[in-house]
């Protein structure tokens, strides 16, 4: 497992590499740079050249690179230069970071909590009411853009039930536990809805197959109670292929959901990412974009780790 | 057991949330964009300038006409002497600064040398006008002496000194610092003013917090002992916060929207004509509107030029863009400045601006009689400049013309159209930051090297990259040169006029017309509404009582 992991690892330098260079290509190849916009109205040529020297923008373009990669090995990814002016890069993600994670972590919990109880329901009444509901309620879950999910919700909750607290915004934990959880309950359920509703067609289909396997049937000719065989059989060999859907959506969902985010006031990774191309702020963008490639790369290896926790068959390191 | 434990978890997360909202009783602004810079010495974007104004008091504020005036000012009173060639200010005493120095003299004189410094490159300079010294009379009286008269000192000092500073508070100097370094200075994250509001955090991409100052030297004033700024990109999320009581005040409301808002209970509106100017850039050092190198001195490529620049002029119905995309809430300009104002010109008042007929004529005189003439619009993709942009598009295509409409960022339009001539006409705003039709010549005209549509005369410092464009610019120059230093006020609007009508008939640029500004708040926040004026800006110190969501 070991050696598994360190393979891995290696791997994944050569992957962000490639990705590192991809990214600053393509930033910088979009027209327009942060200098005039930092200017305002005051467009003198000769601050805009001193600004673009500061900023090493008048140097060839694998000297920029190698000048932040260089820096981005040494944990400094430079220094924001129109979205918090002078704060350091790296200070910034880590602060919306949290928030993105926050986000995250609630939305999975919601979809899992809607998706495993109404996939294992819908797959145990299969063709009967339950499953009828289930399978509408996830074709809608599916069909409505989290946006405008979104809108409805602060419209529902914000504006008629809640108000104000159901209308977003956002409150750092370190101010208020309460305040910040009402505020990010809205923005969870947006997104966990949408995942939820994959999940449980996934949860589904998953259980009622492994339901119809020879090993289910011969559990219950041994008489095994049908509670026994659902909670350790069934369900456990169903989850394989829900937690790959919940892997990919983990890795989505921490790289920031700029709409839903932007629909909430939420200072999340998907809201700096947005302001950072609107103001060019290069450093901003490459750090944000590298950071999201590391999580996903971190986040895919767990996914595949927990393969193997599930189903014993599965070993790595072994020649797999 | 295990039920018992699950109830009192669920209990317990109750009362904190409940807790929490009990407590949540603050001032909660929305605004559009999160501001860059919080040192109003180098700041040029609009959202920093909400934080300012409540942070810092201002050496002169405007009243709702837009006059001079010491409410909320440091300077108590002022005396002009020397034909306007010097101005004594009484400073106001027992005022401190939040980090409990007091404001002194000192303070101004370091305020202005610090923006007149060129190492520092502020970019207000420009408004502090011909300054030749500062002088310390006392403690609390200046003397600042020009090098000629500058009646309009308190106008564009109501911009350029709008936040004052303690003395050496914007730190040391270095290469990265100051409006052209990419660190700011030591306020631009942790500003010092004299303030009402004292500030607290700045939590990236969410919200600012100031609390009370609480030796403010205005009894009463603040209100409140908390403002959060919170930054709302999103319109519907801004208004759906303000239904909500989420926040109190919004910066603006959305022209589709504002009647809307307008009949709804709870909210207070306000509609005020605003500085915010929406124009036509024309490239006028390459064609159809303006001449390339190589026809330098060519009367027929000129006159060509002009006839489309005229075309144009005239072809496009100010009105109709005024009602589709800013349901009538905008005054049409019938120049560069406002059309009610002494100072735009009294000729150019009785112009007619859509002439179809006009148009048409201009048209067959460049040589377009059956149509055939195409050009392009580049059209920042925020706000409302793409609207626009399909509007004259639609108007224009009677006439045969076609227009290119061309969604770009700002910060491309802004590259594309200072570093290149590869360009035809852009569609953009511009906030007028005083109130001096003069100083608005200068900034939208004047400098040779740079201006927005690449207007330039042949002289000495011209630089390679650029080259004359179409006649007149140096004639204009000429002419604000003496108007920026004329003592008699008469004679200054009229060559004021005379700049005006130079522009609007050999069609520079067009400007079409200023925006209002529209307010909402909350019925909670009183006196609010008094504290408005054109600037559009947010000015807490008029509050007079909070009470609650």
């Amino acid at each position: 497992m070991g050696t598994y992991i360190l393979k891995r690892l290696l791997l994944a330098v050569p992957t962000l590499v490639v990705a590192s260079m991809v990214i600053f290509l393509l930033i910088h190849i979009a027209p327009g740079g942060p200098v005039r916009v930092m200017l305002g109205p005051m467009q003198d040529e000769v601050l805009v050249a001193k600004l673009r020297h500061q900023l090493g923008l008048d140097l060839p373009l694998y000297q920029q690179y190698l000048r932040w990669a260089g820096k981005a090995l040494h944990g400094d990814l430079g220094i924001s230069v129109t979205i918090q002016r002078g704060a350091s890069v790296m200070s910034l993600i880590v602060q919306r970071f949290s928030v993105t994670l926050e986000v995250a972590f609630l939305s999975i919990v919601v979809a899992l909590l809607i998706a495993v109880s109404t996939g294992i329901l819908s797959a145990l009444r299969q063709n009967r009411l339950p499953d009828h509901i289930a399978r509408v309620i996830a074709l809608l879950g599916v069909s409505i853009p989290n946006f405008f999910l979104g809108i409805m919700l602060i419209l529902l909750f914000g504006v008629y039930f809640l108000k104000p607290w159901g209308a977003g915004g956002f409150v750092p934990l370190r101010e208020s536990i309460g305040g910040n959880l009402i505020r990010m309950l809205l923005p969870a359920i947006a997104l966990g809805t949408a995942y939820s509703a994959i999940v449980m067609r996934m949860m589904r289909s998953a259980m009622l197959d492994v339901m119809g396997q020879d090993y289910v049937r011969t559990a219950r000719a041994m008489g095994i109670g049908w509670a026994s065989i659902v909670r350790k059989d069934i369900i456990k060999n169903a989850l394989i292929p829900v937690v790959t859907v919940m892997g990919n959506a983990i890795g989505y969902l921490l790289g920031g959901s700029i709409v839903t985010e932007t629909v909430f006031r939420l200072p999340g990774v998907g809201n700096l990412i947005i302001t950072g191309v609107f103001r060019r702020d290069f450093p901003v963008i490459q750090g944000i974009v590298l950071t999201i490639v590391v999580v996903r790369i971190v986040v895919n290896l767990i996914v595949d780790l927990l393969y193997s926790y599930l189903d014993p068959r599965i070993r790595y390191g072994r020649g797999e | 057991m295990k039920k018992m434990k699950c109830l009192l978890l669920v209990l317990g997360l109750g009362i904190v949330l409940i807790s929490s909202l009990a407590a949540a009783k603050e001032l909660r602004v929305g605004i559009a964009t999160e501001p860059w810079d919080l040192d109003p010495a180098i700041r040029t974007d609009t959202g920093s300038g909400y934080l300012i104004k409540n942070i810092y008091d201002p050496l002169i504020e405007l009243d709702q006409n837009n006059e001079p005036t010491t409410e909320f000012a440091l300077c108590k009173s002022w005396e002009w002497k020397n034909n306007a060639q010097t101005i004594v200010l009484s400073l106001r005493k027992g005022v401190r600064f939040h980090n409990g120095t007091d404001f002194t003299a000192a303070d101004v004189k370091y305020n202005i040398d610090w923006q007149l410094d060129p190492e520092n490159t502020a970019p207000n300079k420009g408004l502090l006008g011909p300054i030749k010294s500062v002088k310390i009379i006392d403690d609390y009286t200046l003397e600042v002496n020009f090098t000629a008269p500058y009646t309009g000192a308190l106008q564009t000092w109501s911009r350029a000194l709008d936040g004052i500073v303690p003395e050496g508070a914007h730190g040391k100097r270095s290469e990265e610092k100051g409006v052209a370094g990419f660190a700011g200075t030591d306020l631009s994250r942790s500003p010092i003013g004299t303030g009402p509001f004292k500030f607290v955090d700045w939590v990236s991409g969410a919200h600012i917090t100031l609390e009370k100052f609480n030796d403010y030297w205005v009894k009463g004033v603040p209100a409140m002992d908390k403002v959060v700024f919170e930054f709302i990109k999103d319109p519907a999320a801004m208004e759906a916060a303000l239904i909500s009581g989420s926040i109190h005040i919004v910066d603006k409301v959305p022209f589709r929207d504002f009647a809307t808002i307008k009949r709804m209970p709870n909210l207070v509106t306000k509609r005020i004509p605003g500085i915010q100017t929406q124009l036509i850039y024309i490239n006028l050092s390459a064609p159809p509107f303006g001449i390339s190198k190589d026809q330098i001195g060519d009367k027929k490529a000129i006159e060509k030029a002009y006839n489309l620049r005229k075309f144009l002029f005239h072809a496009i119905d100010r009105e109709k863009i005024a009602d589709k995309i800013f349901y009538a809430m905008a005054t049409i300009q019938y120049g560069p400045w406002y059309a009610d104002s002494d100072w735009t010109s009294p000729k150019l008042k009785k112009m007619t601006l859509h002439d179809p007929e006009l148009a048409k004529t201009y048209l067959a005189k460049a040589g377009y009689s059956k149509g055939g003439l195409s050009f392009r619009m580049m059209a920042t993709n925020a706000q409302w400049f793409v609207d626009v942009s399909t509007v004259i598009q639609e108007q224009l295509r009677p006439y045969g013309v076609t227009v290119e409409v061309i969604p770009i960022d700002k910060s491309a339009f802004f590259d594309t159209m200072y570093e290149t001539v590869d360009w035809d006409t852009g569609m953009e705003d511009w906030g007028l930051n005083n109130f001096l039709a003069i100083s608005w010549l200068y900034s939208g005209y004047y400098r040779n090297n740079h201006n927005h549509n690449h207007w330039h005369h042949a002289a000495p410092d011209l630089k390679k990259e650029y080259h004359e464009s179409v006649p007149g610019h140096a004639e204009f120059c000429a002419m604000y040169d003496k108007a920026n230093v004329e003592p008699d006020e008469q004679k200054r609007k009229e060559m004021a006029w005379k700049m005006e009508e130079m522009v609007t008939e050999d069609v520079i640029q067009i400007d079409m017309m200023f925006l209002d500004n529209l307010h909402a708040w909350r019925d909670t926040v009183k006196g609010y509404g008094d504290g408005l004026n054109s600037q559009g800006e947010i000015n807490l110190k008029f509050i007079t009582e909070f009470t609650g969501p």
